[in-house]
């Protein structure tokens, strides 16, 4: 028997059946996009395609088109990355921690938040294969014989583990979502059958993988999902502690401290979490998904973003405390030019964007407010992608020997990709908002009658 | 339903701190002087960090909002009661062995006069110096008192008077302490462990040490929560309360390896002589404790504990958590020791008088605890969630 105590507010709000979830998740899918879906993917797509030819720009005519230099040679591109990838870590948290936490209010955003995970993975991924040069020969980051032509991979390098790491968190993350689409896909593809839509009905009768709805199908549903989450796990944790390992493993002043991989994987689920907020809040209004992404929902997204935010918070802290306590003079220069070099103007953006900005949180009124809840979600992006900028540029854009010192300039091609990614991001994003159930619908039912609205006002437990 | 703190139970607790007193008395007659401080650092902040760990545990389940663990609740709450005890001691154990334990700490490494001048510790002595030491650590050690005592109080009241408005306190307290407990324990973490070495830094080592807290205070709740059960004292604590114990157990095994392995690694990989200062001598002289502790914190936890069946034994989970409990003691002497005895180390007759005493002395306050209060919550508004708690 589940019972929920009477303090803990409804998750699905308004008079909801079975029925009625179903009609509002999968409606969509079946009806034409809206005006403002077009309007939308035009911009997405236009933002997209100015990447796309930035990309084959750099691709013919080198990584010279960068503003790249002799002392700095990673930033905005490897700044890119890491906001990418750190970006698409709620959604495997979100799926997998919280499931295993028997947290109730991931049903209604895992399925959005588990595909912004794929897409923000896809992006990072393209920026350490630009930045190759020769993308063709990208398949020699891959342990394969001396024969087709490559070198064994150094084993030995973050650089390698980063592959390995980020290729099979992207295999389990897309094979959990997808495994979660299949009832849904069923669903869809039955409704199709009945409304005589046979396109419709082909394109999800093969999506839908044959899924019959039987007791058997949904014991092995349940059985793989908690194996999924038992493996994606370790995962969450894994893929962004070697990201940071990229940095941590080098003597470079700055880069090189132990605190590193936790603080990175905080980092990676504060941004995460902050974009989920952005694209929810969308999604709730115009998909009209308001009773199913309640209040309660973007409460607990802004929660986590002010737990998380200010362990980062502590991070920055500690790492400024022990440089000074190290007596290392290299240590302590590479964070007194952060904070008051040339580029202390992005010290104080992350500092004011990932630190005191989630503080708002404390107040019940702000988190409890969408408008704000989705401007800070903004702000925080922001403030996300300003750290891994000063984490990279800023430690070293300063040399041992002065003559190297010098400074970073973006160019337009820089710029280009990067906004590039964005649009590639949400065009993808919103072909998933109209093709596929937005919210996993069959696992939300399980919770209709424990946290919906009309139950708990009536007091029925099951 | 109350504990019953029989005469029995009582006489082997006094029995207990009596050998640990009669094994401090000795250790300093018999000239081993370092080694005794330094055990009793080891076990006292062992024992404090497990007492902390109760009001860490019941601050977490209020701001989670977690109904699993409302029935449990009075074990770490007797737990946190410790603290006052192991708060003083470590008072004590500074005033009186600082000079022993804590190199920093004699005056004529700052003096630029003597020939033991050292630099380094001359610039950090504006962070370590013993009036600044002393006020951070009764400032650290009062807001931890303070917020127990607090909880304690409203947990109790709430029994009597109701959850409503109480709950909403303990939330309230719960925060503040987690706000302030988040960084003090970072601070606690590098002023009595990591300034035994004072040249030796690390970033990560205050959450490394929060893990260890965090992984032992877990392995004790669920010995003191299988040693309740088993006297029929807890009719609403099952098997599925016992699971989720045994997945903590599991997790946060887990986690100290994350956070031990990206401190050694990354020491280990980049190879800078300040840095690997460190493991060095833990690697040459301690080497059986230094890869055993893995197998103990982590492949056996690792292990055991990865069936759901497993989880749900109390034999099998009463031996995994000794196991930690014993891996974690270790984890601090091997944190300890090498600072303060370097290679002269042996695990004798002192090592296990002064533990045994610290059990006595810890099981006589929590179980003295646990008599005061209904061990049954009554008042809770995640109690009914919690009683049909199954996994």
């Amino acid at each position: 028997m589940f019972h929920e105590s009477s303090i803990r507010e409804p998750l699905i709000l308004g008079e909801k059946d079975y029925r009625q979830i179903t009609e509002d998740v999968i409606s969509p899918v079946e009806k034409k996009p809206t005006t403002f879906w077009w309007i939308a993917i035009s911009i997405t797509g236009t933002a997209a395609l100015w990447g796309i030819l930035c990309i084959c720009y750099t691709v013919g005519v080198g990584i010279g088109t960068w503003g790249l230099n002799r002392t700095v040679g990673w930033a905005w591109d490897i700044t890119n990355f890491v906001w990418w990838i750190g970006i698409g870590h709620a959604g495997t948290l979100i799926s997998a921690v919280l499931l295993l936490f028997r947290s109730r209010w991931r049903m209604g955003i895992n399925r959005s938040a588990e595909a912004m995970t794929i897409f923000a993975v896809m992006m990072a991924g393209l920026f350490p294969i630009i930045h190759m040069g020769r993308v063709w020969l990208a398949y020699w980051t891959l342990p394969l014989p001396n024969y087709l032509g490559s070198l064994w991979v150094n084993i030995n390098s973050p650089l390698f583990w980063d592959v390995c790491a980020i290729s099979t968190y992207f295999t389990v993350s897309l094979v959990f979502w997808y495994l979660g689409l299949i009832p849904d896909f069923g669903t869809v593809r039955d409704r199709a059958k009945i409304a005589g839509a046979k396109i419709r009905y082909r394109a999800y009768h093969i999506l839908s993988f044959g899924w019959s709805g039987r007791v058997k199908d949904w014991i092995r549903h349940e059985e793989v999902s908690l194996v999924l989450a038992g493996l994606s796990t370790p995962l969450v944790f894994s893929v962004h502690s070697i990201v940071s390992m990229d940095f941590a493993t080098s003597v470079v002043p700055g880069w090189h401290t132990t605190i590193f991989p936790p603080y990175f994987v905080l980092g990676a689920l504060f941004s995460g979490f902050a974009m989920v907020l952005t694209l929810t809040i969308i999604m709730r209004k115009v998909m009209n998904l308001k009773e199913y992404i309640t209040v309660k929902h973007i409460e607990y997204m802004n929660l986590i973003c002010l737990l998380t935010g200010s362990l980062v918070g502590t991070a920055y802290l500690t790492e400024l405390f022990i440089s000074w306590y190290s007596g290392v003079e290299y240590e302590q220069y590479a964070f007194i030019n952060r904070a008051t070099g040339p580029y202390w103007w992005a010290y104080a953006c992350m500092m004011t964007c990932n630190v005191i900005s989630p503080q708002l949180f404390w107040f019940k009124k702000i988190r409890r407010s969408i408008p704000l809840a989705f401007f800070l979600s903004i702000i925080i992006n922001i403030g996300m992608w300003f750290e891994r900028f000063v984490i990279i540029v800023t430690s070293i854009h300063r040399e041992y020997i002065p003559s190297m010192w010098t400074m970073f300039h973006p160019t337009f091609v820089d710029v280009g990709i990067y906004v590039g990614t964005i649009g590639i991001f949400f065009t993808l994003f919103l072909l998933f908002a109209k093709f596929f159930p937005g919210i996993a619908q069959s696992e939300l039912k399980t919770i209709l009658k424990i946290s919906g609205e009309k139950y708990k006002q009536n007091g029925v437990h099951h | 339903m109350n504990f019953e703190f029989s005469k029995k139970l009582k006489t082997v607790c006094y029995i207990l701190i009596a050998v640990g007193i009669i094994t401090v008395i000795a250790g300093f007659m018999s000239g081993e002087t370092v080694r005794t401080w330094s055990n009793l650092l080891i076990d006292n902040f062992l024992f404090l960090a497990i007492a902390v760990f109760g009001t860490f545990f019941v601050a977490l389940l209020y701001l989670t909002e977690s109904a699993w663990g409302v029935t449990m609740k009075r074990i770490p709450e007797a737990m946190s009661q410790f603290l006052w005890v192991a708060g003083v001691i470590m008072l004590l154990i500074f005033i009186g062995g600082h000079h022993y334990l804590y190199h920093w700490t004699h005056p004529e490494l700052t003096d630029p006069a003597s020939p033991r001048f050292d630099a380094l510790i001359t610039e950090k002595s504006v962070y370590l110096n013993t009036p600044f030491f002393l006020i951070r650590m009764v400032f650290i050690l009062g807001i931890w008192i303070f917020c127990t005592h607090l909880l304690r109080k409203y947990s109790r009241r709430q029994d009597d008077q109701g959850w409503q408005g109480y709950h909403k306190k303990s939330r309230f307290t719960s925060a503040v302490f987690m706000v302030f407990f988040a960084v003090t324990c970072v601070v606690a973490a590098w002023d009595w462990l990591m300034s035994l070495e004072p040249h030796w830094y690390s970033t990560i080592f205050g959450w490394y040490v929060f893990g260890s807290l965090w992984v032992s205070g877990t392995a004790v709740a669920i010995l003191l929560l299988v040693y309740l059960k088993r006297k029929n004292l807890l009719p609403n604590v099952n098997a599925n309360h016992l699971h989720d114990m045994g997945k903590w157990l599991f997790a946060l095994s887990c986690m100290w390896t994350y956070l031990w392995f990206s401190q050694f690694m990354l020491i280990w990989y980049a190879n800078i002589p300040e840095e690997a200062a460190f493991y060095l001598p833990r690697i040459k002289h301690y080497p059986e404790l230094f890869y055993g502790m893995l197998f103990v914190n982590f492949l056996l936890p690792f292990l055991v504990l990865m069936s759901r069946d497993s989880k749900r034994n109390t034999v099998y989970l009463v031996a995994v958590a000794i196991l930690v409990f014993i891996g974690h003691w270790l984890d601090f002497y091997v944190l300890v020791m090498p600072a303060t005895v370097g290679e002269y180390w042996s695990i004798g007759w002192i090592e296990a008088g002064i533990l045994l005493g610290f059990i006595g002395g810890f099981l006589f306050v929590t179980f003295k605890s646990l008599t005061k209060a209904s061990l049954e919550v009554k008042q809770h508004p995640f109690l009914q969630e919690c009683v049909h708690h199954h996994v």
